[in-house]
């Protein structure tokens, strides 16, 4: 980047900068204010998801201690433990303070509320009330605000929670904008849709990744003795750990000129042979830093749909037919290496019925539990994907 | 007065990033008490007053290891203390390193915390350390930390894979060139800038954006 570059950036993230606009309308007050918030909105989203509020969430601190605008007769003190059995859809909220909240159950006028609060409101995506308007803070795809990211300290805890957060839905503009030829349906993959698979993960894991990270970088690329390289390599700050991320894929994809399916079609010889690049990795890596404690992870993300053609249609049961089966690895290297964890498929569904989809889970959770039918958390906490498929 | 910085600088940034993340790990609090360093370094303090330095090194960066015998000091002591972090769900992961811990001040360390406060030496520095802690108040801790391995010193020593002294190369120039830029553009802009926080959160806003596009473009 050139200095000329580096320096319009910069300047434009100062105007962009919503911390900067608080200060200018509020003062020193405004900044103290965004503290008190953004302590209490990560206690709230602690509790509450903030994706399933339907109806938005409205959080304010008074620029005056002490005051309390919301009628007391309409409203109740709570920590925010007491949060999650109160909030159903949504709410307004008063913060206080060491986990202190005002709650009310309606939903009260926020640009009414701004005039003497700072005041904050989630609707698809985090604003602050900034000179009169609902002004919306650039959001940290795929996160759908940045107080509720979730952060991890394993790595296999994040590649889970990316499976399930991200990946099953394509819920993040990266995979849904690029990694499909068709992205309203999502039948068939763009052509070598790989770089933006790993790009994904790789932004995913710079954001959640924390605890014993030393060096913290989730590099892509990085070589080891001359093999193929693996896609991600995470390093670990005052340790002696290394964790390498080999992506692979399977799925249809279209050619180069997007006419027809092309030639290349990975499939579970493709995650078998990627099993095999990453012992060639780590046993590299292990030669040349043996020093070091390496973990391969094989993630291999899935688009298959069965007999899908490039001009023809599918059925339902078609699209999701490789919804539930894995990828049989022969050998099972998992179980033959200690530095060789459990390959994670990440399957991504036809267009999302993730609202569909919660409306089964919902009625299930309300009858009594049966056997074969039970929505039981299953050992990956895949809990809403292992239920039979509802035709 | 060195000793009581660090000491200081430590129990402050425990502190905080208690309250605002559960707690925090030994490699975090040094890339806080770097994050520090250069919030004071935009504050027109030279990095060199910062009272102890940091390197980068094959094992970690940024690295003090006058910071790290120090928090072995208030560990032995019992101020600082050895916690399990917490783990989203019990979940089927098999652990094959070592439970991560996270560190939190014990009673006697927000004692020593509130006693060291009152030393002018400290109150000087809490600002810088203020700013520093209260960024995850506005973003997650590992997008900070993140954020802050692309600063420029630091990238250029982690590429470099051998020791570097950090805040005292060519690369502490881009990096006060890009402070100077934020302070301009902010003066000229309708705020009143007084709150580190404001420039802070811009600064590693910019890191990350600029992370992202190189991953775009590679």
């Amino acid at each position: 980047m050139t200095q000329s570059s580096e320096e319009a950036r910069l300047r434009a993230a100062v105007l962009n900068s919503y911390q900067r606009r608080i200060e200018a309308q509020y003062g020193a007050r405004g900044t103290e204010l965004l503290r008190l918030l953004g302590e209490a909105i990560t206690q709230a989203y602690r509790v509450l998801a903030p994706e399933l509020l339907s109806e938005g969430l409205t959080m304010f601190a008074t620029l005056q201690p002490g005051s309390r605008p919301m009628a007391t007769i309409a409203t109740a003190e709570c920590s925010s433990a007491q949060l999650a059995g109160r909030v159903h859809a949504g709410a307004t909220l008063q913060a206080l303070g060491d986990d202190r909240f005002v709650l009310c159950a309606e939903q009260l006028d926020p640009l009414g509320l701004a005039s003497g609060a700072l005041v904050y409101r989630y609707q698809d995506g985090d604003h602050f009330v900034i000179g009169g308007a609902l002004s919306k803070i650039p959001q940290r795809r795929p996160f759908p605000s940045w107080w509720s990211m979730p952060t991890f300290f394993e790595v296999e805890d994040a590649l889970c929670a990316y499976r399930e957060q991200v990946a099953m839905d394509c819920d993040c503009d990266i995979l849904k904008d690029e990694i499909w030829h068709d992205s309203d349906r999502r039948w068939l993959l763009a052509n070598k849709p790989e770089d933006a698979m790993q790009r994904s993960l790789w932004r995913y894991l710079r954001n959640v990744l924390r605890g014993a990270q030393r060096v913290r970088e989730v590099d892509r690329e990085q070589p080891v003795e001359g093999r193929k390289p693996p896609d991600i390599k995470i390093t670990f700050s005052e340790s002696n750990r290394i964790a390498l991320i080999e992506v692979k894929w399977m799925g249809a994809s279209v050619n180069e000129k997007g006419t027809a399916i092309s030639g290349f079609r990975p499939d579970e010889r493709s995650a078998n042979d990627g099993a095999e690049q990453l012992a060639n990795y780590l046993d590299a890596n292990l030669r040349r830093a043996s020093k070091h404690q390496t973990m391969g992870y094989l993630v291999v993300f899935d688009g298959r749909r069965q007999n899908v053609t490039f001009s023809g249609g599918l059925t339902r049961q078609q699209a999701l037919f490789y919804e539930l089966r894995d990828v049989t690895y022969v050998p099972d290297l998992a179980a033959q290496r200690n530095d060789f964890a459990v390959p994670l498929r990440f399957f991504m569904r036809r267009w999302s019925p993730r609202c569909e989809m919660r409306a089964q889970t919902s009625l299930l959770l309300r009858r009594p539990a049966r056997r074969g039918y039970s929505p039981t958390v299953t050992a990956d906490r895949s809990l809403t994907w292992r239920w039979p498929a509802i035709s | 007065m060195e000793d009581v910085a660090l000491e200081y600088d430590l129990l402050y940034l425990c502190a905080a990033l208690e309250r605002s993340a559960g707690g925090v790990t030994a490699a975090e609090l040094q890339v806080f008490c770097y994050l520090a360093a250069l919030v004071s370094i935009y504050a027109g303090e030279s990095g060199e007053r910062w009272l102890y330095q940091f390197s980068a090194t094959p094992a970690g960066a940024p690295y003090s290891r006058a910071l790290a015998n120090r928090l072995d000091g208030l560990r032995a002591r019992g101020l600082i203390l050895d916690m399990p972090a917490a783990r989203p769900g019990p979940g089927n992961v098999t652990r094959r390193w070592p439970a991560p811990t996270v560190l939190v001040l014990s009673e006697l360390g927000h004692e020593e915390h509130r006693s060291l406060s009152r030393f002018p030496s400290c109150a000087a520095r809490e600002r810088f350390l203020e700013a520093a802690g209260a960024i995850t108040l506005t973003q997650p801790l590992a997008s900070v930390t993140d954020a802050m391995s692309y600063e420029p010193g630091l990238r250029r020593a982690l590429d470099r894979l051998s020791p570097t002294a950090l805040l005292e190369d060519a690369s502490l120039d881009r990096v006060q060139h890009q402070f100077l830029v934020i302070d301009e553009a902010l003066s000229a802009s309708d705020a009143c800038t007084q709150d580190l926080l404001v420039p802070v959160s811009i600064w590693l806003s910019f890191l990350s954006d600029c992370a992202e596009e190189g991953a775009r473009a590679a």
